[in-house]
Parts: C-alpha cells; structure tokens; sequence
C-alpha cells in the first residue's frame, strides 16, 4: 500500500518535470505543442483541400478526414521517439539515483498523452463539440492508443539503451508507417486484396479508424471485430514482450547508459 | 563481531548479505540485441564478476571506511547500496532515508539550474513542496555558491557541483549516507566543511565512506571493509585493514592474524633478513649494503607505526674498500618526495666510524608525531669528515614503507610540537582602552 502510494508520487514528480523540461526551455512554451499540429493541418488543407480539391472522403470533407486521424498518430509517432529515448535522457538519474529505470518510458507516454488530451479538446471544442454518445468510445480509443504507445515505446527504450542505431532508425520506420497507414489516404480505395489484408495486420490504422468513427460523429464506419482482434493481439504481445525485455535488462541499464 | 560489540544497542540501518554483481560484457554491439532476444535467454557475453559472497551489517552511529585497490569492486558495491543497480544475487536491506553521493555527483541534469535539480532531486527523495521550500535555504548556505544556484549546472565547476550535491546529500538528514569519493575535489576550507558535518551525522546515522586518502579513513572510520577482487578480505579495525591493504599493495600474502616470524636477536646471520631490491641501490658502492632488516616496536617490518614508536634499523654491509670515516643515517620521504625529516650517526654524536669487512650496523629513532600518511625510509651509508662533503656509498631509497597513523588526532602541520608550559591567570587591568 505504502509502495504504491510511492509509486503514484513518483510518477506525478517525474510527469511534471518532464512536462516542465520540454515547455519551460522556450519561451512560448505550450504553444508549440499546438503550432507544429496546426501548421501541418493548415499546409494540408492548402494544399490538398483548396490546392488539389481533394474530394470528400465517403462524405467528410478531407481536412476534417485528414485532422481526425492525424491527432492519433502525431501522439503515436512523437510519444515513440520520446519515449524510446526516455532512458537516455534520464540517464543522469538512472545511474546516480535509486529511481527504477522502467518508470521512465512509462513517464513519456503519460506526459505525451497529457498533451494529446489538450490537443484533443482543443479539436473538439473549435470543430463544435462531441456528440454525447461517442464519448465512451473515444475514451476507450484514447485508452488503446496510450496502451500501444506505452508498449512499443518501452521495448524501444530498452533496446536503444543498448543500440544507439536505433534512434537512427527509428525516423525511417515511421516514415514507413506513416505512408501504410490510412492518415493521408484512403485505402478501401486500394483494391487487391492481397495488399489490402497486410494494410489491416498495422495496429495504428485501427486507431486512425476509431477517432475518426468518433471524432466525425459516426459518419464514418468503427473497426469491425477483425481489427480489433488484431489490434489487441499486437498489444498485448508488445506489452509481455516489453516487460520481459525490461525485466532481463533492468539492473543492467544503470551501466549500460 | 567487533562491531556487534561496540553498538550492541543500536539498530541495523545497513544489511548486505552474500551480495554478487556479475557484469556482463560484451565484444559485438549487436550480441546485447541478440541476447535480449533470445527465446531461451541464451547468453552472448562473458561474465565479469565484480563482486561475490559480500555480507556485512552496519549500525546507526557507525562510520565504516571502504577501501581496496582500483577495480576491487568498492564502486559497484556503493552503487549496490544506494540501490542504482541490483545484486545479480544475495540481498541489500536498508532502514530508513538514503543519501547517495556517487562517483563525483548527484542525479543533476546538466541544462537544468542548481535550484531545479535541487527541487527535482528532493521531490524523489520524497519531500514535498513546503518541505523542500523549508530545506532550500540550508542547502544554499551550506554549498555557498552564491548566485550561480540559477545557472545551469553545466556551467558549474567540479568544486561547485560536488559543494552542491554534498550539501543536498546531506540537507534530508539521511539515516545511511553513501560517500564514494566525491569529497576530493572540494577545497581544503570545503572538505573540512564537509567532513565536520559527516562527523555531525555519523553520531546517529550510519555512513559508508570510500576513500584513497588514510588521513580520512583513520581520523573518521572506527571500522573498514577491505575488498580485493570483489572479495570482502576484512572487516574490522582500521588500522588492521590499513595494513591487510599494503600488504596487498606490496604483493605480500594475506596474513590473516598480522603475526610475522620474530628475528632471532643478536644472530650474525642474516635470518629474516631482506635482500634489498637492485632498483633501490645508489651511491659509489665502496661499500654495500647486503641485506636490510627493520622493526617497529618489536614488530619485524611492521607497515604502521605512530608516534613515540621505536624504527630499529640493521643494516649488513660489506666494505670493499675499508674505511674510518663511515657515516650511517637515514631519511623519511613522504608520498611527495618531500623529506621530511632524517639523521645521521655523525651529526647525532656517535664516534663509531671505523669499518672493515662485513658487519652488522644498527641504529634505532623514535618516530616523531607527523601527519597521518605514507612515508618511505631510505637508510644509507656514506664516508667522509662532514656530512655535506660524504660519498654517498650505498642508499635503499625508499625501501621500507610506513603508514603514520595518528588515532584520530589532528596534526596541524607537518608535524605537531607539543606546548611544554600552559596556565591561565588572572589580571587585572586597570585601562579601559584595552
């Protein structure tokens, strides 16, 4: 009981301080959570909106069928990279502090999540509001998109801890993902089936797919039960896979950053 | 159990038992991914085994010096109790608040000012807000760095950080404080600072201290763990565990118990007898010095001695070239080379001068109270009508090796002289501008 209450505080010390050290160096601090996003969304709009004339996506016009699932995946994206280089950054503890090195990806994800919430109110508030019944299931997507972030950004964190390369690769891998993922495109538009099943086997575009179920107001249709069996099968086997990893290098890393 | 004797009434803080840290190493970058992959834990490294089979208790109101050669594991050790790293097995249990000083430093981000690593770092420890508001102030006037507390801390120097996080060390009163060396940066006005307060703390809290410097370690640890390759090979005593320690440093085994074989007194032969090292030799070596031998206080090649104990010297020479002008002495150098002090038969007053084939000379001083430290003796034959004009025939630099210790009391200088005369009278004073 004692060591949870513990547990609670440190995670709340550590969350704001890392909140703290990203915001406080600038002098604009908290805007720039809400800059890069609206940029992106504006530079989108311009150019496949007014420039292009994209047309509307089963119904919805592209920025707000483009903005829905950018949100989900800029928290996913940039939750990666912070978190996979959590244990570097925190090195300073880590190796002269009795602090548990497995707090700290956990504590990028919280404090990117935290920012994804503000995000996502301020979406919802400037596009009009959220119809009441959508509002359990964006809880529930919310939750699964920290629960997947958390997961691979732990096992990044461990293994670039012990392979610097990584934090090269990493960029590259979501450059990947961005362009296989359904953020910018449509892909029921692509017809072989063959390459239209390994696009379902991606965890993020059951993410993309139930904000934007929810954000849009149901216009667009959920994830039918494929996906989501598939979504949690890769969750659950990164969250096992990440704590084991964890497990087998904890007492390492306080020698090994 | 020595210690279980001195505090018999005080509460284990510190309890290490049957500790082992085994490191893994590894030749490839990749081989650390392979491993933490491998489905059935299959290891791609060799195993570096830093420390093993390490168990001792510490008490509240103990002080317990941790000292051994580079790489004897006293790091990984401190690293162990502080709790950064695990044990790959056996177990660490502590009591209460820990303060860790590891390494030159704290958990101090280096982009972050003083006053926000302070925060940050007391928050972990587990203050909270109004509580670290209340400590703030101490820390500042105690690390005394002025206005650079608001700089980042990577624009401190080496003095400021160690003033700094010594200060946040021990500004939460901790009931176990972890020192690894860190002190030795400060300057002089600051360790002494520093090393007040410690004795402050140690008198109801338990303080692990690893030092080099045998100053620190006599004047503070009652007791003291001797690693040596990740072994514990002594607990006790201090100034048996500086002994344990040079004779490991000199490359002699481990005696356990500290009794040596006794010389047989008056004996020609020269039993028990050293053979001077040729490294050692100097001087035109008319005459030699064939085998050395000494003793402290009845003790053969004793590596400690304090002050009013007897050095005895016997020196069996060979003269090659008689002579009637022989002149015997010796010269202590401290860790420096700086001589310290030496004499001579001549100057001393001894008319013994004449030499002829083999002998046996000896002489014996008793050691004069100079600071704690490592001094090494040079005893020496010359000839000649005065001392400044002598060939120099044949000197062992350096060869015996002593370790002064003082029991804790403070030498002010080189060396202390004693007051000869005190009393405190009354006056009276009749001017009222005095």
């Amino acid at each position: 009981m004692k060591h949870s209450a513990e547990r609670l505080r440190l995670l709340f010390v550590l969350s704001a301080y890392d909140l703290k050290c990203r915001f406080g160096k600038s002098v604009l601090g908290i805007f720039w959570a809400f800059a890069g996003p609206a940029a992106a969304i504006g530079i989108f709009y311009l150019v496949f909106q007014l420039g292009l004339r994209a047309s509307p996506v089963e119904g919805v016009p592209y920025v707000l069928w483009f903005t829905a699932a950018y949100l989900p995946w800029i928290f996913f994206s940039g939750s990666l990279e912070t978190s996979g280089h959590s244990l570097l950054d925190y090195r300073f503890l880590i190796r002269k502090t009795a602090v548990p090195a497995h707090i700290f990806p956990l504590i990028r994800t919280i404090s990117a999540s935290l920012i994804h919430l503000l995000l996502l109110f301020t979406v919802i508030a400037v596009s009009g509001g959220l119809s009441p019944r959508f509002f359990v299931p964006l809880l529930y997507y919310y939750s699964s998109a920290v629960l997947l972030t958390f997961a691979c950004g732990r096992i990044l964190a461990v293994l670039e801890a012990c392979l610097e390369d990584l934090s090269s690769f990493l960029p590259v891998f979501l450059q990947f993902l961005f362009w296989t993922s359904p953020v910018l495109w449509d892909d029921s538009a692509m017809c072989d089936p063959g390459i239209r099943l390994i696009l379902m086997l991606n965890p993020v575009r059951y993410l993309l797919k139930g904000y934007r179920c929810c954000l849009l107001s149901g216009r667009l249709p959920a994830p039918d039960r494929k996906e989501t069996i598939i979504f949690w099968c890769w969750t659950a086997g990164l969250l096992l896979l990440g704590a084991r990893l964890m497990k087998r290098k904890e007492i390492f890393l306080a020698d090994e950053v | 159990m020595d210690t279980d004797r001195n505090h018999p009434q005080q509460e284990i803080l510190v309890e290490a038992e049957d500790l082992e840290k085994i490191y893994p190493l590894f030749f490839r970058k990749t081989d650390r991914i392979r491993e933490a992959f491998s489905f059935f834990g299959r290891p791609h490294h060799r195993e570096f085994r830093a420390l093993s089979g390490v168990s001792f208790r510490v008490r509240r109101g103990e002080c317990v010096g941790i000292i051994g050669r580079n790489g004897a594991g006293k790091s990984t050790l401190l690293k162990l109790l502080a709790g950064v790293t695990g044990p790959s097995s056996g177990t660490v249990r502590l009591q209460g608040t820990v303060s860790s000083l590891l390494e030159l430093g704290a958990g101090f981000q280096p982009d972050r000012t003083g006053r926000e690593n302070v925060r940050l770092n007391l928050a972990l420890m587990g203050r909270s807000l109004r509580e670290t508001e209340q400590l703030l102030p101490g820390i500042l006037e105690f690390a005394d760095i002025g206005d650079f507390i608001d700089q980042p801390v990577r624009n401190y120097s080496s003095g400021m950080f160690v003033r700094l996080a010594f200060s946040l060390a021990v500004s939460v009163c901790p009931d176990v404080l972890i020192i690894d060396e860190a002190l030795t940066v400060g300057d002089a006005i600051f360790q002494i600072k520093c090393y007040n307060r410690i004795r402050k703390m140690a008198e109801h809290a338990a303080v692990l201290l690893v030092t080099h410097d045998m100053k620190t370690l006599t004047s503070f640890c009652t007791r003291t763990l001797l690693l040596h390759e990740g072994k514990l090979l002594f607990d006790g005593d201090t100034s048996r565990a500086m002994v344990e320690y040079y004779r490991l440093c000199q490359g002699l085994p481990h005696a356990g118990d500290g009794s040596m074989r006794h010389a047989p007194e008056g004996s020609i032969l020269p039993q028990g007898f050293r053979t001077p090292p040729a490294s050692c030799i100097s001087g035109a070596q008319d005459i030699r010095i064939l085998r050395y031998w000494y003793q402290v206080n009845e003790k053969p090649f004793a590596e400690i001695c304090e002050a009013g104990d007897v050095v005895s010297i016997r020196l069996l020479v060979r003269a090659i070239r008689p002579t009637d002008r022989l002149i015997a002495g010796y010269q202590v150098l401290d860790r420096c080379g700086g001589e310290v002090f030496g004499e001579t038969s001549l100057t001393s007053g001894f008319s013994d001068t004449c030499l002829r084939g083999d002998a046996l000379i000896s002489y014996y001083f008793v050691w004069p109270e100079v600071r704690e430290g490592d001094y090494f003796l040079t005893p020496g034959i010359g000839c000649g009508k005065e001392v400044l004009k002598q060939t120099e025939q044949c000197w062992l630099n350096r060869v015996i090796h002593l370790v002064s210790t003082t029991r804790g009391k403070l030498i002010y200088g080189i060396f202390n002289v004693p007051i000869q005369q005190f009393a405190i009278r009354t006056v009276r004073t009749e001017s009222e501008h005095l």
